[in-house]
């Protein structure tokens, strides 16, 4: 409560300017699609590096295969991903928990750390497959 | 990022920014009749076009998803001047996130909770 009375504290409105929307990747401030473009395609990839001759590895179980390949390429039912494909609606992103595990987004700024981090905390033998096959 | 080769555009990103300019053709261009027709037909609340749900059109669907995803919202910025067109609870005009969901017990108090800051500061 005190926070937000000193947030108001410091607010004071200009008569004579309209309230504006800037877009920060354009010294005008206008949108345009280049700016857009160039900030989407320099973001790092989001397919992470997985070794193609390690999936045919015998030592590793295949369904763990078939899931960290899915993983590695993003293609996993998570969350995240269905609310890119409408299959989950975003008003309702909080109430569905049946993909809680996979809550965090793969994509992105937490990068693989989320979810491996996650993974290795469920089951470290698994975790060892996993960055065995990422090689 | 590769340099030289033909000049193909990575399909995917450059749609996704082609889309971006209707998201700020959509905060800037209020008063356009195009937007009209898009608050007529899914609703405006709190200063947002509505969803739609399953019975809107693809593209809208796409935008609805687009338009709150972090590469956009990370890289608007909102400038309040007078005050009149910024909502004071729904619109993220200090910080990262708005006073709606910041202060959600506070938000519960106004009757009128799509004041503008105009009618709010003064």
């Amino acid at each position: 409560m005190g926070e937000f009375i000193l947030l108001l504290h410091g607010v004071s409105l200009q008569v004579d300017n309209t309230d504006k929307w800037l877009w920060t990747l354009e010294t005008s401030h206008v949108f345009s699609v280049r700016s857009a473009y160039n900030f989407l395609t320099f973001q790092p990839s989001t397919v992470l590096p997985v070794a193609v001759s390690s999936l045919w590895n015998k030592d590793i179980p295949l369904k763990v295969v078939m899931f960290a390949w899915r993983l590695f390429r993003d293609r996993l039912p998570t969350k995240d991903n269905l609310l890119r494909r409408g299959v989950i609606h975003h008003e309702a992103r909080l109430c569905v928990t049946r993909y809680r595990f996979f809550g965090m987004p793969l994509r992105g700024k937490y990068g693989k750390r989320g979810i491996t981090g996650c993974l290795m905390a469920k089951n470290a033998q698994f975790y060892r497959w996993l960055i065995k096959l990422s090689r | 990022m590769e340099v030289g080769g033909l000049g193909i555009r990575r399909i995917r990103e450059f749609n996704t920014a082609l889309l971006g300019k209707w998201c700020w053709r959509m905060l800037v261009e209020r008063e356009s009749l195009w937007f009209k027709v898009l608050s007529a037909r899914y609703g405006l609340s709190e200063g947002r076009l509505g969803a739609g749900g399953c019975h809107a059109s693809l593209w809208w669907r796409d935008m609805e998803v687009l338009r709150r995803e972090e590469w956009f919202q990370d890289n608007v910025q909102r400038v309040v001047g007078n005050g009149e067109n910024t909502l004071f609870w729904s619109d993220v005009w200090v910080g990262e996130v708005s006073f709606r969901v910041r202060y959600p017990r506070l938000y519960d108090l106004p009757m009128h909770k799509e004041e503008s800051m105009l009618g709010c500061v003064s």
